[in-house]
């Protein structure tokens, strides 16, 4: 782990850390200066910077920078959040089946394939009718659509270590399955891990986007910059702010988290294996 | 039986007494606006600077082809009259088929297939006098057996319209002649031309059509093609009625899911007319030369509703609270980029026996406050549904629920699919406060429908059997003058104790490249109504 | 053959397990559509539905059998490749069969999805090619942060955006993609443009560094050492060894990007109003069409596991290793 802390004396390191920080600082911070309450109507729908809106208004008449100051800390936590749950869950699933050698292996890695086959926007339109649109909604789904490629992603690799000379070892000593899974193959497989953090994370704020642009997304009036970019589409005409400012500060987070991403695994002394690809989960 | 005509002359019967009303309302309308300061907002300015935009100007062309693009309803779209029910729908059947009572500029009504109607004393038998020289399109002729069918056809539990004629005996619907139908009703009715003019009752389909795949109208277009979803190509019925029309020689209909595809469409000239605008683009576009910003003189009634039947809207209290939250015209400007009407928690208005003398509504926090703690509920908490569904709905509901908050009102406001909000099995008539628009072309359906305690559409689960009463007796009056004294009970009722809050006509907006002309806007519906036959290409 | 044996052994493994996550799949999407409440009758019937006329047409589409019947007659006809009728159409008195309504659709997605990709593997490998070579130099730098910007936009933003540079700028490009009935959406070039740029673009920043990091691999390898210290020119070396053997993971990477493609194609074509499978899918949902919806996920499963299976065929073919490993 020491190794990879380095990535921070990196060129690459740096300037991600900072990109993130700047935008987790904007999300942190905005709530408290905006200069206007964030639901409150200002003027009319979609109109240019100008007259004391720095950014102009947004669909409804609230002004733009207030939204963009209180709409970053939604965005951030949902995709934690998410990331968070996906990768419990496909962590969990490719460790057991890449690790197993017995059915539990096929069977698991099979029903992994049928839920990738499943069309994500198809099953969130679904979801949203039948079960409504809410937040748990919304993050239980993504983390459903972005958990299998996780999966196949960990799958692939412990597969590759379990072959390895210093896991027999470990099965001859007669650990326990747990411990090797936790000591010897988690630590192993982490660069894969690692780099694809950074993709998921930016995939689940994709996916919140392009759900709200079906309409099935989160609640108004929470302020949320994916939430911005859709519902403000009407007005992009309008007030092009509307939606360049939220799309830009999802860019600055998606570039700095990548950086980040791509400095620990340099750091660890692998680039980016030929692994999987994690926009799997919109296949189909 | 003596048939008497109890109204003005024979020429004028419904029109002429709605053209009086009509005007009446429009001004005080117009002056109503005025008194709120509404430069940036009032339709008046609206209205006048989209008035004189050249769609009426000029001697009509003959020939050309339009392309009208439309937010569409994916493969639901039908033209089966038993089953519209979406603007796109609505206007493809008014091209195919034509309607018995047609609906004019004005807030007015003019003579469709059904040129005369008259009725016996008590009003419990009405003789309808069908216009001659009418053919289909395949040259048949139109009689009266069409009619009959229609109607019986409208009888069947499944066709959207059925509960509006449900007072008529449609087993002994009989001719007299080729055109003329008596029509004896189970209850009188004191003006059965009402409930003909809604695109739910009002088109004829011919006697015997069971297969609606190449549908046969007697409208100014025939249909060439029709794919649900995508598009449907029409072409124009060289004998149509109404001499010289229509002027167009085709027209095709591009069903659309995206709104600003629909404007892209517009600026790369792939269609000539769409509809809608959004309200925002339209304020921004209003007096540029891109393309004509049309706007309607009327529309759908805008509402909030309540169930009465349940917490905590079962208090009249509480509901009288509610509707005195709502700053109306402040709802206008935000959701509908001011292009609406303010309307006082009854729909109709401008249309004949509409309670005009009611005075206006307006937002009262502290009458409201105080309303709401002789209630006992000061710190209410309530969920609004909303959906995407109409233009300004979402935007409406979250402005609504930021008004609430001076009354010490907390609305949640919870975003539905526009599939589930409308959807008997899932949404739609099990929410407790929720949205909705009206089309209302007269007053007798739309209460009917729902505002009645049997109403099928009757979101707000009214049980008021003395309003019911009062409801059967104003529609079945003859006596016009008898009548509007019980719509004026009735109205006053509503206004004091309903579960609606009426807060707006919205204008329809809709866009015209700059060569398109005879569309002038519509009162009630949107996009001029339909009357595809006078629209012309300079 | 021995090998060619195994060879066989292995791909047909992959098709019969293909069929059977296909069969999976689709259970998966029948249930899912049965269990929303709702049904196409209520859908059009509207807002003053009568509940009897509801059961009427509920019985017409089956929906009073139980769920295991209906499904099986479904695989039944389904693997004659009969997809059923259309309940919309039922429940409007007009029956009408699925594959009417979405060989029009599907042709049209075909078209675009094979334009995008045409476009997309080439872009994706010379960008990751040269970003590998230099790698960390200004080149390298450039393609990843245009890359990872335009992958990290939805893409009806990457859309609007296209739109508002090459229609309301430059008026080179049409911003909408109407393709009228009877026509080919290869007839008009132009409409494609577009909607191909969108998808490519979303996908090219991720395919390329997936490439290049693959490259990055090769190009340690001992192999490419001992050329390069035999004094064969680095032009060659690229050439010979670097590329080919870089093709194997590319192999994977770009059938999931095809993969990806198929899903991104639903928001594409609602931004450009392009008639394909997408947006019929989007429809079929919206008015609980369920055999419509049945038949196009099914469909469209069927295309991602057969990308998945000629993927894995082609990777067996090049690397020899796999070949005895099932």
């Amino acid at each position: 782990m020491k190794r990879a802390r380095s990535f921070a004396r990196t060129g690459r390191g740096q300037i991600g850390l900072f990109l993130v920080a700047v935008v987790v600082g904007v999300a942190v911070i905005g709530p408290f200066v905006m200069p206007y309450d964030s639901t409150a109507i200002v003027g009319a729908p979609g109109t240019p910077p100008g007259n004391g809106h720095i950014l102009g208004t947004d669909y409804l008449g609230h002004d733009l920078l207030s939204r963009l100051l209180s709409g970053g800390w939604s965005v951030l936590w949902l995709s934690v959040a998410t990331t968070a749950l996906a990768y419990a869950v496909g962590v969990t699933i490719g460790l057991v089946a890449g690790y197993s050698r017995t059915l539990l292996d096929p069977i698991l890695m099979r029903l992994v394939d049928v839920i990738l086959a499943f069309p994500p926007l198809l099953f969130f339109l679904i979801a949203a009718t039948s079960v409504g649109t809410g937040k748990a909604t919304l993050v239980i789904g993504i983390a459903i659509v972005l958990a299998p490629g996780v999966a196949r992603i960990v799958y692939t690799a412990t597969r590759e270590v379990s072959v390895c000379a210093y896991v027999e070892a470990a099965v001859m000593r007669g650990e326990r399955t747990w411990s090797i899974l936790r000591r010897e193959v988690l630590p192993n497989i982490s660069s894969y891990i690692i780099t694809n953090l950074g993709l998921t994370l930016t995939f689940s704020i994709l996916l919140v986007a392009s759900v709200n642009f079906l309409s099935l997304g989160l609640q108004a009036p929470a302020s949320n910059w994916a939430l911005m970019i859709s519902e403000n589409r009407p007005i992009l005409k309008l007030n092009v702010w509307a939606i360049v400012a939220p799309a830009g500060m999802l860019a600055i987070l998606t570039i700095g988290v990548n950086l980040i991403g791509d400095a620990i695994t340099d750091a660890l002394g692998r680039s980016d294996g030929p692994g999987e690809f994690n926009r799997a989960k919109w296949a189909g | 039986m003596e048939m008497k005509d109890s109204r003005l002359g024979r020429r004028n019967f419904i029109f002429g007494a709605s053209a009086a009303v009509g005007t009446i309302a429009l001004a005080s309308t117009l002056a109503a606006c005025s008194s709120d300061g509404g430069g940036s907002g009032s339709p008046k300015t609206l209205l006048a600077s989209a008035a004189g935009r050249g769609t009426k100007l000029g001697n009509p062309k003959r020939g050309g082809h339009l392309r009208v693009a439309m937010i569409g309803n994916g493969t639901s779209e039908t033209l089966n009259t038993a089953h519209l029910g979406s603007p796109i729908d609505a206007m493809r059947a008014f091209a195919v088929y034509d309607p018995l009572v047609r609906s004019a500029p004005g807030f007015k009504t003019e003579p469709g297939l059904a040129i005369n109607w008259e009725h016996n004393d008590d009003g419990t038998e009405w003789r309808v006098g069908l216009r001659k020289d009418v053919t289909w399109h395949d040259g048949k002729p139109f009689t009266a057996d069409d009619v009959i069918y229609t109607w019986r056809q409208m009888g069947n539990p499944d066709h959207v319209g059925h509960s509006q004629v449900a007072d008529i005996d449609l087993d002994r619907l009989s001719k007299d002649g080729d055109h003329s139908v008596i029509v004896p009703l189970k209850k009188p009715i004191g003006r059965l031309y009402d409930f003909f003019v809604n695109f739910t009752t009002a088109f004829v389909i011919q006697n015997g059509t069971k297969d609606f795949s190449n549908p046969i109208g007697t409208g100014p277009f025939k249909v060439d093609r029709f794919i649900p979803g995508e598009r449907t190509v029409l072409s124009a019925h060289r004998d149509y009625w109404d001499p010289g029309r229509p002027y167009l020689d085709q027209m095709t209909l591009l069903s659309f899911t995206d709104q600003s595809a629909l404007e892209n469409a517009l600026l790369s000239k792939e269609a000539d007319v769409i509809s809608p605008l959004s309200y925002p683009t339209a304020r921004a576009n209003l007096n540029t030369n891109n393309y004509q910003v049309i706007v309607s003189e009327g529309g759908p009634n805008y509402v909030f509703y309540m169930r009465m039947d349940r917490e905590p809207f079962d208090d009249v209290r509480v509901r009288q609270a509610m509707r005195l939250i709502a700053d109306r015209q402040a709802l206008i400007n935000a959701s509908l980029s001011g292009f609406g009407e303010v309307m006082n928690d009854l729909p109709g208005k401008g249309l004949p026996f509409y309670n005009g003398s009611i005075e206006q509504r307006k937002q009262d926090i502290a009458k409201a406050k105080s309303l709401l703690k002789a209630a006992g509920k000061s710190d209410l908490q309530v969920i609004l549904q909303t959906a995407p569904s109409l233009p300004g709905f979402e935007e409406a509901a979250l402005v609504f629920a930021e008004q609430a908050k001076k009354a010490g009102v907390t609305v949640t406001v919870k975003k539905e699919t526009t599939a589930s909000y409308f959807n008997h099995d899932l949404l739609f008539m099990k929410m407790d406060f929720a949205q909705d628009a009206l089309p209302t072309p007269a007053l007798a359906p739309r209460y009917k429908s729902s505002l009645s305690s049997e109403a099928s559409l009757n979101e707000v689960h009214r049980k008021d059997p003395s309003f019911d009463a009062l409801l059967a007796k104003a529609i079945a009056e003859p006596d016009l003058a008898k009548a509007a004294e019980y719509w004026n009970q009735l109205q006053q009722r509503e206004f004091d104790e309903g579960g609606y809050i009426v807060w707006a006509g919205a204008l329809q907006v809709n866009a015209a490249a700059n060569n398109v002309r005879g569309i002038s806007g519509g009162w009630w519906l949107g996009l001029d109504d339909f009357r595809s036959f006078e629209w012309w290409l300079a | 053959m021995k090998l060619g044996r195994y060879r066989f052994v292995a791909i047909l493994q992959r098709l019969l397990v293909g069929v059977a996550t296909l069969i999976a799949a689709s259970v998966l999407v029948f249930l899912g559509t049965a269990v929303i409440p709702g049904s196409p009758a209520t859908a059009i019937l509207g807002a003053e539905a009568n509940p009897e006329a509801v059961a009427k047409i509920e019985q017409r589409l089956g929906y009073d059998k139980p769920l295991v019947s209906r499904y099986l007659d479904w695989l039944g006809n389904a693997a004659q490749g009969d997809f059923g009728l259309s309940a919309v159409s039922v429940a409007q008195n007009q029956d009408k069969p699925v594959s009417e309504i979405i060989s029009r659709p599907m042709w049209n997605t075909l078209c675009l999805a094979l334009a995008a990709i045409a476009l997309l593997i080439p872009a994706s490998l010379i960008l990751g090619v040269i970003s590998a070579l230099k790698a960390n130099k200004w080149q390298d730098h450039l393609i990843s942060t245009f890359g990872l910007l335009a992958a990290s936009l939805p893409e009806f933003v990457v859309g609007a955006l296209l739109v508002s540079v090459f229609f309301v700028g430059l008026d080179l490009l049409p911003p909408i993609s109407l393709v009228a009935p009877g026509e080919q959406p290869l007839s008009n070039p132009k409409i494609l443009v577009l909607p191909v740029l969108t998808l490519v673009l979303t996908l090219v920043g991720w395919s390329a560094r997936l490439v290049r990091s693959g490259t990055i691999e090769v190009l340690k390898a001992d192999y490419v050492q001992m050329a390069r210290l035999n004094g064969i020119r680095e032009r060659r070396v690229v050439q010979r060894y670097v590329l080919r053997n870089s093709l194997a993971p590319s192999v994977q990477i770009f059938a999931l990007c095809i993969q990806y493609l198929f899903g991104g194609v639903i928001v594409t074509e609602a931004v450009f109003q392009y008639p394909g499978i997408g947006t019929a899918l989007v429809m079929a949902v919206n008015s609980h069409d369920n055999s419509l919806v049945q038949a196009i996920a099914t469909i469209l499963a069927a295309v991602y596991i057969s990308i998945n299976i000629a993927a894995d065929a082609i990777v067996i073919q090049l690397v020899p290793k796999l070949r005895t490993q099932v």
